[in-house]
């Protein structure tokens, strides 16, 4: 065995070098391991990114972190660009939309700023660990005390408003507020990209909340592209690790979480190589962590039937086209760098897209949100619902008829973009799990239902981080708050282990 | 003329609440539309020697407290529990419920034995849930954004309700609340059929499919019931089930109680904020400073209500309210018994609840159908024969079927509910039926067909929704009707809301009834004991 560690940590996704970075700073000896040959996981891949364009890591986080919010957070908001059937996209940055009539940008501007409020009462739990169930500290309860306040102050209206959507779904609540169209759809992408959930979905209001809850200068709810693109925030976060004093092993594939006597004693890599830690963390999704680098042996059956029960089927699908020269709209104009295109022209649609999904086929029209790389001349793609699943199997075959699908869709919008591709990628949600570790593809690696939340995410008996086996702690996306690119898992796991380690 | 209360309505709830009203001793009149009293529970002869329930048509729900309090078998109700049920599958294969435990389990292991033992888990887990709810039934729902020491108090009794579960049981039900059935039955069955036979109840009378978040807790609204004290039993109500509601008029008439049928309203006269009576649509005008409406709240507040009279944001949340009506009926009058593929001929299982599915992805498809406007064309069905053991209702040799349809739309996108569509789509029912009993179609009689929009019509049951709006959790419990007027109490002084569309919801439960009653009367000033020990 080669030198003990305070900690080492398996995935180098964002939260798993939030987490490394968190302990470093406290001086702790820690080890990142990455299966591969580069750092920030789905955030990392410069060829080929599961998440092109992010959300922004809580700022909270920067601040302890003491990373450049002013560099992280984008010198402007990405604008999105929502095609409906014809006519100009319309144009939106947070709560402002442009390009449909005065009434309906009133009734947006309202609903996205009072969703804002109520996503922010919710969101004091983001950085919180859940409360137990069976024994709650006095410091968790707080954290629900506050969030219980937080919603009182909303007033009466806004409060039973909130107690009354936030089980139901995007679709009523949109249809209610601003109506269908593409201002909806956007909303509705907003609330169910990522997941298996329509837009009919109960449950896709809290989704949307989620999302809303998203905080950074600009404020809530924004996609926010850091100066220099996704890696420029990966490589702030892998320097924060290593200035700290702790190490980065890229192409360290873990085989094995290794336990002595119910207590994780380190970890043996894919090469035979044992390494011994006092805590191990893992980035990689509950299933991932518990079945295979734990392994069930290690678990008693109840808690193994919850883990399999676990939600976790990814929809989502990355295409990347290289385009040698990017037409113009048909509307007119050109699309800019760094802009977001949506195209889900109605909560209809994407409802559509989602029946065949549910039934293991490929949607007829897929519903999906594409941001423009100008530098590197690449519109990068994420396409919903493409299920994990698949009948008859994710073959080269169905990967292109999907490729053509979307481009069939661009094609309406951006006439002669076919012929200008000169390269295209596919990434399906089974490229997704086993290139990142994600069981099922999902991208928030569980379902972000009421049922995988706050005390019940991953599952019941799983929560606040730790796992059964003493000393090993889950710190990526299937833990507590959950998926996108927060940071708040990989900090909260964190400085759980901090507490339980007496700091 | 004046009277200390009048009831708009005589369906279940509205004769319930004027039952506990008459019996706290004010004087009650209920005023109903109809010739006959039941709203949606009632036994209407269409042809001769057959007698149909051709609404609602079975019975488990009503909660015995109120059988009890109200005396109804003393005035004529008989329930008749009935066992057994089947689900058959295309491959000429079927899986019966038998509600004798052996016999139950030696047809699971058939299936599956993991199933077996999962059957014992899922039974115990749902039978936990029912008694976790059960006494939030005849309670009225805290609002939680109040101040006032009842709904503090109220409040605080279901949190301690809740946290007295233990953690395990807590998180379970959570799950249970928000989870969808079908995620929830993954979690105890492999067998697709049995999946899809117990995934009806979480979808019947909704707009949701069996993958949608939310229909697990709808299956309760099917399981908590009882007859006779067998849990999540159900029952016929002899004579079908108008018997319920004619009980429930003898006991109104016994302690005084007037019902004047054929008396629709036309609205309420409302002065200074106060409710002053009604006026009928024969201009009879009536008074009483107290009034309580049975009609969904729509009807109550934008048909019948002049709107001035009321809270912008009510009047918003009114009009928000979902009824979305996904189910339709057939009901048929049979030569004969009908046989069923596979089944032995006088099979026990078949006095129970038939279904006709391979998996559960066949009712999500049923539910696509519908979200686009369109009857399923391959369509979840109800089907039972309450003749079987009820010879009340047909000649003797010939038998009733009641046949409840999911999904049917209210609005078809294509076309109207006219008498093409309403023979097309109870022929896509039929010929569903014939694949699994070849002679169901010579042994047919007669036949009434029920589309939402005839349930609409007829039963005043808005958009034919069964349970007069859906039970979502963005209208149960402090949400339901309005979040802010969930207690029965409407914004305007002396005006209730009792029917179904109030908490704890739909089904022939006579809860939310009972619960106006007693919220009634404690504004009058009674003494608050209605009999019942909840």
């Amino acid at each position: 065995m080669s030198a003990r560690y305070d900690a080492i940590i398996i995935g180098a996704g964002h939260n798993g070098l939030v987490a490394a970075a968190v302990l470093a700073r406290k001086g702790k000896t820690v080890l990142v391991l990455e299966a591969r040959d580069h750092v920030g996981g789905m955030l990392g891949d410069a060829s080929f990114r599961v998440a092109p364009l992010p959300y922004a890591l809580r700022p909270e986080i920067a601040r302890v972190l003491q990373l450049d919010q002013k560099r992280l957070h984008g010198a402007k908001p990405v604008e999105t660009l929502a095609f409906g059937s014809d006519g100009p996209p319309l144009r939106i940055i947070g709560g402002h939309v442009t390009g449909t009539d005065a009434i309906t940008e009133h009734d947006y501007a309202t609903l996205h700023a009072r969703l804002g409020r109520q996503a922010q009462a919710l969101g004091v739990m983001m950085l919180q660990s859940p409360p137990g169930l069976s024994k709650a500290s006095l410091g968790e309860m707080a954290g629900l005390a506050k969030m219980a306040l937080k919603m009182r102050l909303l007033g009466k209206t806004e409060m039973r408003d909130l107690l009354r959507i936030i089980l139901s779904n995007a679709w009523d609540l949109l249809n209610d507020e601003i109506g269908d169209g593409p201002l909806a759809g956007v909303l509705a992408m907003d609330a169910t990209l990522g997941g298996a959930m329509g837009p009919r979905s109960p449950g896709t209001v809290l989704t949307l909340l989620y999302r809303m809850a998203s905080q950074s200068t600009h404020g809530h709810g924004l996609r926010v592209m850091p100066e220099g693109g996704p890696g420029a925030l990966v490589k702030a976060l892998s320097d924060c690790v290593t200035s700290a004093g702790g190490e980065i092993r890229t192409g360290a594939p873990v085989a094995k979480i290794l336990v002595d006597q119910d207590k994780a004693t380190g970890v043996r890599l894919q090469s035979g190589e044992e390494i011994a830690a006092a805590t191990v963390f893992s980035n990689a999704s509950p299933k991932v962590t518990l079945m295979t680098l734990l392994g069930v042996e290690h678990l008693d059956g109840e808690f193994v039937r919850r883990c399999r029960n676990m939600a976790s089927k990814g929809m989502v699908s990355r295409l990347d086209f290289d385009v040698a020269e990017m037409p113009s709209l048909t509307s007119g104009g050109k699309i800019e760098h760094g802009q977001r295109l949506v195209f889900a022209p109605t909560m209809q649609v994407i409802e559509t897209s989602f029946n065949a999904a549910k039934y293991g086929d490929m949607p007829e029209r897929p519903v999906f949100e594409a941001t423009y790389d100008a530098t590197a001349k690449r519109l990068c793609v994420s396409a919903q619902f493409t299920p994990h699943d698949l009948t008859g199997g994710w073959t080269d075959e169905a990967k292109s008829k999907l490729a053509n699908s979307v481009m069939a869709v661009l094609e309406e919008a951006l006439p002669g973009i076919a012929s200008a591709v000169t390269a295209s990628r596919v990434m399906s949600p089974v490229d997704i799990e086993t290139g990142y570790g994600a069981s099922g593809g999902h991208w928030h690696h569980g379902e972000l239902r009421v049922d995988q939340l706050l005390m019940l995410r991953p599952f019941d008996g799983a929560a606040q981080y730790r796992m059964p086996v003493k000393g090993l702690y889950l710190c990526g996306a299937g833990a507590h708050p959950g998926g996108d690119i927060s940071g708040a898992p990989g900090f909260n796991a964190a400085r759980t282990a901090l507490r339980d380690g007496g700091n | 003329m004046k009277y200390d209360a009048i009831i708009v309505g005589a369906g279940h709830n509205g004769l319930t609440a004027a039952c506990f009203m008459a019996r706290a001793g004010l004087k009650t009149l209920i005023v109903e539309k109809e010739d006959h009293v039941g709203g949606a529970a009632v036994s209407l002869s269409l042809t001769p020697g057959w007698t149909y329930s051709n609404c609602s048509y079975v019975c488990s729900l009503l909660r015995p407290e109120i059988i009890r309090a109200l005396e109804l078998p003393r005035h004529g109700l008989q329930v008749i529990p009935y066992e057994g049920g089947a689900v058959f599958d295309s491959k000429g294969d079927y899986f019966a419920y038998m509600s004798d435990h052996d016999a139950l389990r030696r047809e699971l292991i058939r299936h599956s034995p993991r199933d077996a033992d999962g059957y014992e888990r899922y039974s115990r887990a749902v039978m936990r849930q029912c008694k976790f709810i059960k006494p939030l039934l005849l309670r009225t729902a805290p609002d939680p954004a109040s101040m006032k020491p009842r709904d503090i108090a109220e409040l605080l009794y279901i949190i301690k309700r809740f946290h007295n579960l233990g953690p395990s049981e807590m998180a379970e039900t959570v799950r249970f609340w928000t989870m969808s059935i079908a995620e929830y039955l993954d979690q105890y069955f492999e067998t697709p059929m049995i999946k899809a036979y117990i995934a009806g109840s979480g979808i019947i009378g909704t707009g949701l499919g069996p993958y949608s978040p939310g229909t697990a807790y709808v299956l309760l609204h099917h399981y908590m019931g009882e007859v006779d004290g067998a849990i999540g039993a159900w029952g016929f109500a002899r004579g079908g089930m108008g018997s319920i509601t004619q009980a429930m008029a003898r006991s109104f008439e016994a302690s005084g109680g007037e019902i004047r049928t054929g008396s629709g309203l036309d609205h309420f006269t409302v002065k200074d904020g106060k409710v002053r009576g009604v006026v009928l649509e024969n201009g009879d005008e009536l008074q009483a400073e107290t009034i309580v409406s049975g009609m969904d709240v729509r009807r109550t507040f934008i048909d019948h209500t002049d709107e001035k009279e009321l809270p912008q944001d009510f009047v918003k949340g009114v009009k928000r309210y979902r009824f979305r009506g996904s189910s339709g009926k057939l009901n048929v009058a049979l030569d004969g018994m009908p046989s069923f593929n596979g089944a032995p001929k006088d099979a026990s299982f078949l006095r129970g609840d038939l279904h006709f599915l391979d998996d559960m992805a066949e009712i999500e498809r049923a539910y696509d159908d519908w979200k686009d406007g369109k009857w399923s064309a391959s369509p979840y069905v109800d089907f039972l024969i309450p003749t079987q053991i009820d010879p009340t209702m047909a000649p003797p040799g010939k038998h009733y079927a009641t046949i409840f349809v999911q999904y049917a739309p209210y609005e078809l996108a294509n076309g109207e509910w006219d008498d093409t569509n309403r023979e097309a789509f109870a022929e896509t029912v039929i010929s569903k039926i014939e694949r699994h009993s070849p002679d169901f179609r010579k042994l047919i009689v007669h036949k009434e067909i029920r589309t939402p929009k005839d349930i609409e019509d007829q039963v005043g049951l808005t958009e034919g929704n069964i349970f007069q709006g859906e039970l979502t959790f963005d209208q149960l419990l402090f949400n339901r009707p309005v979040p802010g007027y969930a207690q029965y109490r409407s914004p305007i002084k002396g005006l209730y809301m009792c029917g179904s569309s109030t908490h704890p919801g739909g089904g022939v439960m006579g809860a939310p009834g009972a619960n106006a009653a007693r919220e009634v009367l404690s504004d009058l000033g009674h003494k608050i004991d209605m009999g019942m020990s909840a």
